[in-house]
């Protein structure tokens, strides 16, 4: 099902919409977006992406499996708490620093990727199983 | 001191599997068996701090009143000798045992966590520590007895045992519970001493019972003495450890231990008297006609055991005298016989009696060694045995009817057949077939018996100050009162010698009329079908059906079902909880809705009805998206751009998904029936008008929360960010978030599962 509109529309659409999916997941802290919406933003890149070029295509530029994808999300947020316990306050405290240029950085942030990471990594991975099955 | 070594047990046994990996079969068991000598060193020592103290290690958990800390006096040290003691002599003789055994470092880890909540058990000052710890030693006894796991009958032996003896764990901590409450304090040392307030006399009862379900199934009293045989499925060390000191001596050991705070409880004693004696007798006829070494030994503790309850239930001085030192006796025999049945079974490849013969002519030492312990079974002058069996003689002839005593006699009686039958036919008499002894048993094997028979002989021959100073002090923790107890072999001619020379041969007796009581047996074990095992295999049967039932009913395997069953009982649960935590009053206005509000229903409401009508599964799509959206548009328009967004995307990926899975259905083919689809409707709706009338009720309340402003006000202060819906997600309940992804995750990887099922069974 390939058709010459989708595929072009979406070789502009895909890098735009992850770039989007990545400025939401930054500015989610003071504005609306966030880990989530991020995700499953750039879970809707991918879908397109696989709509236009086929399955194959994508699995290349996904590249890791999945649920590698999943298993980091996770990683990913429960580290982000592991770093307040080394600084002796409670599991899961944020913990910020200013960083010259890029404003305030923290602990936060890092769960937020997680939880990013791991909405890509599940939709995908649904994506994948429905449409080799 | 104390405390830490118990710790150390359980971090050792963690490590356990590499010490045998890499110090080998050989080595591994002998550096395993470090650690209970060590205990015993250490037990030794602390015998200088007597009467009594308390050792805090660390506080575990303080808000609940759990401390890491231990009790040292008599009575715990008493029984952590003998479990230690026993520690060393298993761990050496499992390492020969099970040499070759492909899962030695696991069974170590068993051994050594075993040996350490054990010794938690005994040594606990805390309530709660000593429950923790009982429920550890029934977890590692199901992973002991359930060790040949490939084996059906083991695995149903070990969770026989752990279900029994888990009801009484449970039994267990309520009635810590209900001793907190009307003590006022979870340190056992203070319970025996302090004065109890109870709240009413049905709560002190309540306690008694508990305690006593407690201490009767983890001692395998009638009528729960079933687990004990079954678990003779256990490698024969095991065996060895679980019956001869530890794991059904921690009820005895419980008992004790309250027997100063209950006896004047109109119920203890006679409880004790009734259930100890039951089950010494039942327990003694019982072993007798059995052919297996080790349920030979298996039923002769059963019956032990009841001896110990029995005595206990005098309740006198000399009754708990005599209980302490059978308890050690009872230990160095029966360890010592297990031993001596694993060796035949090891070397020989049977356990049955029949079978065997003529083995002294292999084994003299050993065979010596199995004598000394049989007559110490027996009750037999010079052996440790025999001052046990006096002492209970004389706490029964002061203590309680004659009944009683004859009762006792006759157990006694039975047990020196029992010992006569486990000793005297595989050594000395003529064996029905050829027996093919295979090798002269290893060192360590030796070993066990050996030592359980020297000690035996030592400890009646040569009692010493540091033993004769424990046992009084055991005793005296058990009867709360100072005990003047003397181990002294000859008394002179009086009562009791004539009742031990009587039970001898009474034994001997029984010991030649033994094929009589056999056929009776036989005849009699019809009556097995109605026994407590036969109940205990009735309810496990009734439980199992219950669970099919129950589950044919429930797991239709149809979707449809589960979506219906799952959305009406959360309808119903819902409105049940509003009714009671809310009057049922809704504002409702119909100038509160705006003009474009109302487009946005009107649509979605169209978006609906396409989907209930339409006939193509691409148009339903749509529709369902066409409402979806129309959800994302009003969180828009009440300002929640975030709750938009999320929406509009989850709403597009749906139907791409959506669309994924209708690529590869069948077009719709057959409409369900007119009858389901009225009753779907009719749930339906009721979900959806359900939930509205819940969400009308919830918003019409006067709130009083301040969450809400406390997030709007710290968002920006503590949080640093100044999207609040984001800060509460990543920061100020980034707890509840981190749980969400973890289901989101693991939802995941379960639809890959499923799928990945459904391929194989195409």
């Amino acid at each position: 099902m390939k058709s010459l509109i989708l595929l072009t529309a979406s070789r502009l659409l895909f890098p735009l919409m992850i770039l989007f999916s990545v400025f939401l997941l930054l500015r989610g802290h003071n504005a609306p977006g966030g880990g989530f919406v991020g995700g499953l933003v750039a879970s809707a890149a991918i879908a397109l992406h696989a709509l236009a070029h086929g399955i194959a295509a994508t699995h290349r530029v996904v590249a890791v499996p999945p649920v590698a994808l999943v298993a980091m999300g996770l990683s990913c947020a429960l580290a982000s708490g592991l770093v307040a316990w080394a600084w002796g306050q409670p599991y899961l405290t944020g913990l910020w620093i200013a960083v010259p240029l890029a404003g305030k950085i923290g602990t936060p942030l890092l769960f937020d990727l997680g939880v990013y990471l791991l909405v890509v990594g599940m939709v995908t991975h649904l994506l994948f199983l429905l449409w080799e099955e | 001191m104390l405390a830490g070594a118990v710790l150390v047990g359980f971090g050792l046994a963690l490590v356990a599997p590499w010490c045998i990996r890499y110090a080998g079969s050989h080595w591994g068991p002998r550096v395993l068996a470090v650690y209970p000598l060590a205990v015993v060193f250490l037990l030794l020592a602390a015998t200088r701090w007597f009467p009594a103290t308390v050792q805090t290690a660390f506080p575990w958990a303080p808000r609940f009143g759990l401390v890491w800390s231990v009790l040292v006096d008599g009575w715990s040290v008493l029984f952590a000798l003998l479990i230690a003691g026993m520690g060393v002599l298993v761990a050496l003789y499992a390492g020969a045992y099970l040499r070759h055994h492909r899962f030695l470092g696991r069974f170590y880890m068993y051994l050594t966590g075993f040996t350490a909540a054990m010794l938690g058990v005994v040594l606990a000052s805390n309530l709660l520590l000593l429950f923790v710890c009982w429920e550890l030693t029934s977890i590692f006894s199901y992973l002991l007895i359930g060790f040949e796991h490939e084996d059906a009958k083991s695995r149903k032996s070990a969770l026989q045992a752990l279900l029994t003896t888990g009801v009484g764990g449970l039994a267990l901590l309520v009635a810590c519970i209900l001793l907190r409450s009307a003590f006022g304090t979870w340190e056992i040392g203070e319970i025996v001493q302090g004065e109890a307030r109870w709240s009413s006399a049905a709560v002190e009862l309540a306690t008694v019972l508990l305690l006593l379900g407690a201490a009767f199934t983890k001692s395998a009293q009638f009528p729960f003495h079933y687990w004990l045989p079954a678990a003779m499925a256990a490698p024969t060390p095991v065996s060895a450890y679980l019956h001869s000191a530890t794991m059904v001596k921690a009820g005895v050991f419980l008992l004790a231990r309250f027997h100063p705070v209950f006896s004047e409880h109109w119920l203890w004693q006679p409880a004790l008297l009734a259930f100890g004696g039951t089950t010494m007798l039942a327990g003694a006829l019982l072993a007798l006609p059995q052919r297996d070494l080790k349920l030979l030994l298996a039923y002769s503790t059963v019956s032990a055991l009841g001896t110990l309850v029995f005595l206990l239930g005098i309740g006198t001085e000399e009754a708990a005298a005599a209980c302490v030192v059978f308890l050690v006796a009872h230990a160095l025999y029966k360890g010592g016989l297990f031993f001596f049945a694993g060796i035949v079974d090891h070397e020989t490849g049977t356990r049955d009696v029949e079978k065997l013969g003529g083995l002294a002519r292999h084994w003299p030492l050993l065979a010596t060694c199995a004598v000394a312990l049989a007559l110490s079974m027996g009750g037999v002058i010079p052996l440790f045995g025999f001052i046990a069996k006096e002492l209970a003689y004389e706490a029964a002839l002061h203590g309680v009817a004659p009944l009683g005593l004859a009762l006792l006699v006759l157990c006694s009686a039975l047990q020196v057949a029992v010992a006569g039958y486990v000793v005297v036919r595989p050594l000395f008499f003529r064996p029905a077939e050829r027996v093919e002894v295979h090798h002269a048993p290893a060192t360590e094997l030796s070993c066990g018996p050996l030592v359980a028979a020297l000690a035996s002989v030592a400890c009646s021959l040569w009692p010493g100050e540091t033993l004769v100073r424990l046992l009084r002090s055991a005793a005296a923790g058990v009867y709360a009162g100072p005990v003047a107890l003397e181990l002294s072999l000859w008394h002179g001619w009086n009562p009791t010698v004539g009742l031990s020379v009587l039970t001898v041969v009474l034994g001997a007796l029984v010991f030649v009329l033994r094929p009589l009581w056999c056929g009776i047996a036989a005849s009699a074990g019809r009556l097995a079908r109605i026994g407590p095992a036969a109940l205990y295999d009735a309810a496990m049967y009734a439980l199992l059906r219950l669970a099919e039932w129950q589950t044919r009913r429930l797991q239709t395997g149809k979707l449809r079902q589960y979506q219906a069953m799952v959305l009406a009982s959360a309808v119903l649960v819902l409105l049940f909880a509003t009714s009671i935590v809310a009057p049922p009053r809704t504002h409702w206005d119909w100038g509160m809705f705006y003009p474009t509000e109302i487009a946005v229903i009107v649509a979605m409401l169209a978006g609906m009805a396409i989907t209930i009508l339409t006939v193509s599964r691409l148009t339903a799509i749509a529709g369902l998206g066409i409402t979806g959206y129309g959800v994302g548009i009003l969180f828009l328009l009440f300002g929640a751009p975030d709750l938009a967004m999320t929406q509009f995307a989850i709403e597009t990926l749906t139907v791409i998904l959506f669309v994924l899975v209708l690529y590869r259905l069948p077009r719709f083919e057959s409409r369900s029936s007119v009858r389901t689809r009225i009753r779907d409707a009719l749930l339906a709706s009721a979900v959806g008008g359900g939930i509205a009338f819940v969400v009308l009720v919830l918003l019409a309340q006067p709130t009083a929360s301040r969450l809400a402003p406390f997030f709007l006000a710290q968002s920006e202060p503590a949080a640093h960010g100044r999207n609040v819906v984001n800060v509460i997600l990543v920061d100020f309940r980034s707890l509840d978030t981190l749980g969400e992804i973890t289901v989101l995750g693991l939802a995941a990887i379960g639809v890959g599962t499923l799928m990945a099922v459904r391929g194989r069974w195409q």
